[in-house]
């Protein structure tokens, strides 16, 4: 059971730290930049939320077979924990590019206008600028990715398979114990994990408030 | 920051744990797994397994996309024939299975051969998944042979794989056509009865090893499929010799 | 300096305009003056100079958008601290502040200051930044008339004291009344450019009369010329009024002049030869109170808007339905180019 657990928190965190670097200057580029490719784009990248997760990993599996369009370059990730990684990042992407969206459309584009004209570096610009502005939201949105990664079955089931110690996450152990019967471990491991989901969506809850007691108490 | 660091290289290590041994079993196969794990682990220790178990032909779509199995148990020869033959460095027939009718108690409708599925009773039956799993195939192949398929037919409800047939037996289902070693698993053998049907009903569900890879612990596994103390403890959940 | 920007979007404009000492830019709304601004910050695709195609940190301007655009989770001292580097960039941060009298409060939020002081503060900043000109977008229309009246006090002793060139947007006549230079942007372009008493008694076309709140404009028709000036006929009425260029007979002209320049002649006073002429008798419709200001509504042979400060209404005591006198100064009367 702990190696499902392990499996499943390394699977959310790496996938949570990988959509935040990629989430956010993403998110940046949909609120403040405007190019004809836009729409289409969001498109692509909001999918996942009304695919279902089965289709998404199928595809996925297909692109990832060593005779698949990306197994043939070499990324042979089938049945390998970067590829459930990947199709992870894939599927919880529009969770956490909607909260990065939430938080950046709250800073106001004319202040980030005058730090330009202010000859402000990028770099002093996000620092001293952007990121206190928007943290919490930014925070908030990476533990939201966060729970809805280690809550994940399709997707991970048909591209990973059901590998031991590679892609067999806490959800499919579950789904795995009750097929074989061994209905005292699996309500044990539902347990852990119901009290888990619970905390961490506490956590996301307090910091949202938090986030938005800072922005209103400076709304003008 | 420091504390992150050191959760990021503890989630390494979890990734470092590849196993000596992954086996892909048919689902049908997972009852008598743990004992049979623990008596190979005790003839060849120090040896890590993985196991999977899924229906038959599932498992070999999942080696043809280049899942890295190194042994294969399929309840069935015919799906392993669409295995791609440079891979396959050995087979051979392990055991024979068995399938059975099995109702549960609180059904409450007393079992006497497959024409007990006409109870009224009995509104739900389960059945593995024909296209995917031998057991299936089995199960309809026998109410066929037995003239039972017609009538009976719109109260099948399907399942994944064989020992899912078994479990939605026991939780919400009047009656399953399921394999013998899950009837005798602990979590039914005491809630129900279950009636064996003739193997002539039925194509053979011979249970086949395939070995995919050369390594010392598959060969070890492979062999000890054919061992005397495997063979025992098959036989005691319900699987028959060669 | 002289400015000329060239914009595509998201209008049509080609403005020319040169900017010393406090120069307001008047324009009605939607007449892109924002947008020029804008242009001449960098954050607006334009052709011009100087500048040209420069990046917005590279160009040496202190931009002031009409929100003030503070950083809301930073001090007003962090705020004006935003532009500086180095050792000593909280001292000069708090000069800047202290310039504009808001040291006292260097600690305290956007959200807890008032919208007077947060533009203060937003000059401050932008001063801090040592640029070489400084834009300003409509910086008194959030404000109340002292605010107002502070900001632009405050505004012309730093262009004073600092020699910064200000470019100033806003659609208020009584700010461009305060500027050194006046420019209108109408159209497009830029109409006119003049110290702001000339745009005010000599607009160059109609619409900037009206932007400049020159009311009293009627057409007519030449009846005759001398040397320098012209007879114009409009209904019953002739008026003599001075011109710099000779008009042909039988043209047709506007002329006009403003409300406050409207001389209401006085019984006991006589008056010399000159405004003896452009007399006309009318009946006074209409006497609004504006403050500290009389508006006069007169009809007679035209119909004329006439200003009148308290004190002169104190001592004239006049009436709804009185019959007076009014002279037109001839020096005041100006004849508008066509249309």
């Amino acid at each position: 059971m702990s190696e499902a657990f392990a499996l499943s928190f390394k699977l959310a965190l790496i996938t949570s730290l990988t959509l935040l670097v990629l989430g956010v200057p993403l998110a940046y580029t949909l609120v403040f930049k405007r190019f004809p490719a836009k729409p289409a784009l969001e498109a692509a990248l909001l999918m996942p939320l009304t695919l279902p997760p089965t289709v998404l990993g199928y595809y996925l599996l297909l692109l990832f077979a060593p005779d698949g369009a990306l197994g043939r370059l070499g990324l042979k990730w089938a049945f390998k924990f970067e590829g459930i990684w990947l199709a992870s990042v894939l599927f919880s992407l529009p969770f956490a590019l909607t909260a990065y969206r939430e938080s950046f459309q709250a800073v106001d584009v004319e202040v980030l206008e005058v730090t330009r004209t202010l000859g402000i570096s990028a770099v002093r610009r996000w620092t001293h600028v952007i990121i206190p502005w928007i943290w919490p939201g930014l925070l908030s949105g990476t533990m939201l990715a966060f729970a809805h990664t280690l809550g994940e079955f399709g997707v991970v089931l048909m591209v990973g398979g059901n590998l031991p110690g590679e892609t067999r996450v806490a959800s499919i152990y579950i789904f795995d114990l009750v097929q074989a019967m061994e209905f005292e471990e699996a309500t044990r491991a539902s347990l852990i994990f119901v009290a888990l989901s619970f905390l961490l969506i506490l956590v996301v809850r307090t910091l949202e408030t938090r986030w938005r007691s800072i922005t209103s108490s400076n709304a003008r | 920051m420091r504390k992150l660091v050191v959760v990021l290289i503890l989630a390494g290590f979890v990734h470092g744990a590849t196993k000596d041994l992954q086996i892909a079993a048919a689902a049908n196969l997972s009852p008598v797994f743990p004992e049979l794990l623990a008596a190979f682990r005790q003839a060849h220790p120090g040896i890590s397994v993985g196991v999977s178990f899924g229906a038959s032909a599932l498992l070999v779509e999942q080696i043809r996309k280049g899942a890295p199995f190194d042994v294969l148990l399929a309840a069935s020869p015919e799906y392993a024939d669409y295995l791609d033959p440079a891979i396959v460095r050995s087979r051979t027939t392990f055991a024979i299975g068995r399938l059975v009718l099995y109702i549960p108690k609180h059904t409450g409708v007393a079992l006497y051969r497959l024409d007990t599925l006409e109870n009224s009773r009995i509104r739900k039956v389960a059945v593995a998944n024909p296209l995917h799993a031998p057991y299936g195939k089995a199960a309809i192949a026998a109410l066929k042979h037995a003239g039972l398929y017609e009538r009976i037919k719109h109260k099948i409800i399907y399942a994944a794989n064989a020992s899912q047939a078994a479990q939605m037996t026991i939780h919400g289902a009047d009656a399953g056509l399921i394999p013998l070693s899950s009837a005798l698993h602990p979590a039914l053998r005491d809630s129900g009865n279950y009636w064996l049907i003739p193997s002539e009903l039925h194509p053979p569900l011979e249970q086949i090893a395939v070995l995919l890879n050369d390594s010392r612990p598959a060969r070890d596994f492979f062999d000890f499929l054919a061992s005397r103390k495997a063979r025992e403890i098959l036989s005691r959940h319900g699987f028959e010799e060669q | 300096m002289e400015i000329d920007y060239q914009l595509e979007r998201p209008l049509k404009l080609h403005a020319r305009l040169f900017v010393n000492g406090l120069t307001v830019l008047l324009g009605e709304s939607g007449s892109g003056k924002t947008s020029l601004l804008r242009a001449i910050a960098g954050l607006l695709h334009a052709r011009g100079k100087p500048y040209g195609g420069l990046r917005p940190e590279y160009r040496r301007i202190g931009y002031l958008p009409q929100g003030y655009a503070l950083v809301p989770h930073m001090t007003a001292l962090e705020n004006v601290a935003l532009p500086l580097r180095g050792s000593d960039a909280l001292r000069r941060a708090h000069y800047w502040l202290d310039r504009v009298g808001l040291d006292l409060k260097s600690k305290r939020r956007p959200h807890e200051l008032s919208g007077g002081e947060r533009q203060r503060i937003a000059l401050a900043r932008a001063l801090a930044a040592e640029p070489r000109l400084l834009l300003l977008d409509e910086p008194t229309s959030a404000l109340d008339a002292t605010a107002r009246e502070a900001a632009i006090d405050l505004i012309e002793l730093i262009v004073s004291e600092e020699n910064l060139p200000t470019l100033l947007v806003s659609h208020d006549p009584y700010i461009a009344a305060r500027s050194d230079l006046l420019a209108v942007l109408e159209n497009g372009a830029v109409r006119q450019q003049a110290p702001p008493h000339e745009v005010f008694s000599r607009p160059a076309s109609l619409s900037i009369a009206r932007m400049v709140g020159f009311t009293n404009i009627f057409p007519g028709k030449i009846t005759a010329s001398e040397n320098g000036a012209v007879w114009i006929k409009t209904g019953d009425l002739t008026i003599f009024a001075p011109t710099e260029s000779p008009i042909p007979k039988g043209a047709h002209v506007h002329w006009g002049i403003r409300p406050e320049e409207v001389m209401i002649v006085r019984p006991d006073r006589p008056l010399s030869a000159p405004l003896a002429r452009n007399r006309l008798q009318a009946r006074l419709s209409r006497l609004i109170k504006k403050g500290l200001i009389y508006v006069l509504k007169v009809s007679g042979a035209i119909d004329l808007e006439v200003l009148l400060p308290r004190h002169v209404q104190d001592r004239l005591q006049l009436h709804e339905g009185d019959l007076l006198e009014l002279a037109l100064k001839p020096a005041y009367i100006h004849l508008f180019s066509s249309g």
